[in-house]
């Protein structure tokens, strides 16, 4: 674990990360700069060889991401015992939830909490930009079994004070971002710390009570962020992100924390902030301007992290921290919705890369956010170059000179094209055999099934994420030019439950994206039907699309995509569940459970 | 008749349950309150809008300083 990592640390990880990717990025364009121009130089081999390097460079940030996260990792630290003296809020912000489901997680991290003895040092308030009033009358009925649940009558009649809030703000002004300020500017004084939640948040007592401590022990500690573990994945896609989640993205995570030292950032939820450095460094302006590049910031969280940064606070990610948890969507429309959102917000940053006084990594996380969005259109316009290339390549000249007697042929170059496409490959694949074989060495795979589950695991999540990746490409694509239009995303409720599709809906979502696979397989034949066997594997899963949709939505079950999670689950998962079904009379859709290898922890 | 009473009392139970429900879960949410202790948060600058063009405007302005100053050398 890094608790900090000095700043000479943090910047030789940066300079070997970039220099390695540079590195890779130019490699790549000079190899495909020698295949594109062995029929003479046009320019569009140069376009071509440019966008090489940024995807490729791109690809190599990423898998340098996981290397790092290798080479820095090191064993987790013993839990402080320090007694807790501070007074902590929980914040859980709602909006347009089921609150059944949502008060539930309430009750079981309260449980948690009480279960150390702890319960005394952290109040728990519900903050809900609930504007649908249906739903607001559910949370209002809800909050009240929630307060007799906890016995909040008895506590006020023994002469204490509740430890429960509810609020509902009749207009979301400055949505997430500015229900959490609402809370700050309300009730902020009373708090030395704040624990910011989402509606689908679920946290160990003992994670709190460690985040508690960490911060107590760091006067300068503005922010501290956990790497929420994705949970309650139901469905094909859901459980196969599940597990890239559970397995790859510590690793990833330990490699961002070695990087960004103290300039760390914030996912929104599942963190602890100083009261005091949130307050003074935190309170958002709307952009000037209409949206999409205007009005409320949508990706706060980034922009409060780089702000806490220029204020001269900490902000630290400490990927040792488990007991940790969220959840992710179910299937690819809700994750294409999800990101529409995100995309919008990480485009908006572009407005803020010259913010005054901000850290030169923060300024560096906005480009980065930006490229993630931004990167697809590189690969699309690659294709459509590659494709134009081949169609206006000149006609070999064997008789370059007059009266020459023996033909000239031209080199053939195909070799290092094929070169980068194996680079390519395994910049995508490397990190994730790497990561098996470290999780094989340190004996993480336990938690994923043993080795052999783990690898098909692998396999099956690198196949499904193939064939999905060029769905997604269209999706992203589409989100950026609508953004570049101008055309405003909204702020939608997430959707929750299992997620299931029919043919239908998907063939809705996803028959555009079918036309232009179509299109695509149908000019590679007519224009450069050389280049065919290169695009199919683009090309099929997109005239596919509505089936893939469909397909992946589906429910899924253990043994394949085995997580730690349901091999053994959490307790505070365990009692939210039970405290639903007491609440309810039903049980909370939960996946299906690896049969005899579940059992909770005691 | 008998029937039609008991209508009327489940119905008038029903609407005093309903009642007190909605007084309690009044008198909840006034306990539930967020607690008041206010903090200020002053609003953060974080766009600089013109930073480009004041960028340009600086760097043509020295430039246009320079060649004052060599004309003047001359």
């Amino acid at each position: 674990m890094i608790r900090t990592t000095s700043s000479g640390g943090a910047l030789s990880a940066r300079a070997f990360a970039l220099l390695v990717s540079v590195g890779l990025g130019a490699g790549a364009a000079a190899l495909f700069l020698q295949f594109g121009a062995a029929d003479g130089y046009q320019v569009v081999d140069g376009v071509r060889a440019a966008l090489v390097f940024i995807t490729t460079f791109w690809l190599a940030w990423g898998a340098m991401q996981s290397v790092e996260g290798l080479i820095s990792a090191r064993r987790a630290p013993p839990p402080l015992v320090t007694p807790i003296t501070t007074r902590t809020a929980i914040l859980m912000p709602v909006y347009n939830e089921d609150p059944a489901v949502v008060f539930a997680r309430v009750a079981a991290m309260d449980d948690a909490l009480t279960r150390l003895g702890l319960a005394a040092h952290f109040d728990f308030a519900i903050l809900s930009d609930t504007q649908d009033e249906r739903v607001g009358a559910e949370e209002e009925r809800w909050f009240v079994h929630l307060w007799d649940d906890r016995a909040q009558d008895a506590r006020l009649k023994a002469g204490k004070k509740a430890r429960f809030f509810y609020r509902r703000r009749p207009r979301n002004t400055g949505r997430k971002a500015g229900n959490i300020q609402d809370f700050f500017e309300t009730s902020g004084a009373h708090y030395d710390f704040a624990l910011i939640l989402d509606a689908d948040s679920l946290m160990e007592g003992e994670t709190i009570a460690e985040m508690v401590r960490r911060m107590q022990a760091a006067p300068r500690l503005g922010l501290l962020q956990t790497l929420p573990r994705i949970t309650g994945a139901r469905s094909r896609f859901g459980r196969a992100m599940q597990f890239a989640a559970g397995f790859y993205s510590p690793v990833f995570a330990q490699g961002q924390a070695a990087m960004q030292g103290v300039t760390g950032p914030f996912w929104g939820h599942n963190a602890l902030v100083r009261v005091r450095a949130f307050a003074e460094s935190c309170a958002l302006p709307e952009l000037s301007g209409p949206p999409p590049f205007g009005g409320h910031i949508l990706s706060h969280d980034y922009v409060e992290a780089a702000l806490l940064a220029r204020a001269g606070w900490s902000v630290r990610l400490d990927p040792d921290l488990t007991g940790s948890f969220e959840e992710g969507p179910q299937n690819m429309i809700d994750f294409a919705k999800r990101d529409r959102r995100w995309c919008q917000g990480n485009l908006q940053h572009v407005r803020l890369l010259s913010a005054p006084g901000l850290r030169a990594w923060s300024r560096f996380v906005f480009f980065q956010g930006i490229l993630s969005y931004i990167a697809p259109l590189f690969w699309v316009m690659f294709l459509a170059s590659n494709l134009y290339a081949t169609a206006t390549a000149p006609e070999p000249d064997f008789f370059p000179e007059p009266f020459q007697l023996f033909p000239v042929f031209p080199s053939d170059q195909t070799s290092k094209a094929v070169g980068v496409a194996v680079g390519v490959f395994g910049l995508l694949v490397l990190p994730k055999v790497l990561i098996l074989l470290d999780a094989i060495i340190r004996g993480r795979v336990e938690g994923f099934g043993g080795r052999f589950m783990a690898l098909r695991g692998m396999l099956s999540e690198l196949l499904m994420s193939s064939i999905n990746a060029p769905i997604m490409l269209m999706w992203q694509t589409r989100a950026v030019l609508q953004v570049l239009m101008g055309r405003d995303g909204g702020w939608p409720a997430q959707t929750r439950g299992d997620g299931q599709l029919t043919l239908p809906d998907a063939f809705a979502a996803g028959w555009w994206i079918q036309l232009w696979g179509g299109a695509v397989i149908f000019l590679t034949r007519s224009l450069a039907p050389d280049l065919m066997l290169w695009v199919l594997p683009i090309g099929v899963p997109l005239v596919l699309a509505p089936l893939v949709i469909w397909a992946s939505s589906q429910p899924s079950a253990p043994p394949l995509f085995l997580t730690p999670e349901e091999t053994c689950i959490p307790q505070v998962i365990a009692d939210h569940r039970r405290i639903v079904t007491l609440w309810t009379g039903s049980a909370p859709a939960a996946p299906a459970s690896a049969a005899d290898a579940v059992e909770v922890t005691a | 008749m008998g029937t039609r009473m008991t209508t009327q009392i489940s119905s008038s139970v029903s609407d005093g349950n309903t009642f007190a429900f909605a007084t309690r879960k009044a008198a909840i949410l006034r306990e539930a309150a967020l607690p008041h202790a206010p903090l200020v948060m002053p609003r953060q600058v974080i766009e600089a809008p013109f930073a480009g063009g004041r960028t340009l405007h600086r760097l043509l302005m020295a430039c246009a300083a320079g060649f004052g100053r060599t004309a003047r050398g001359r």
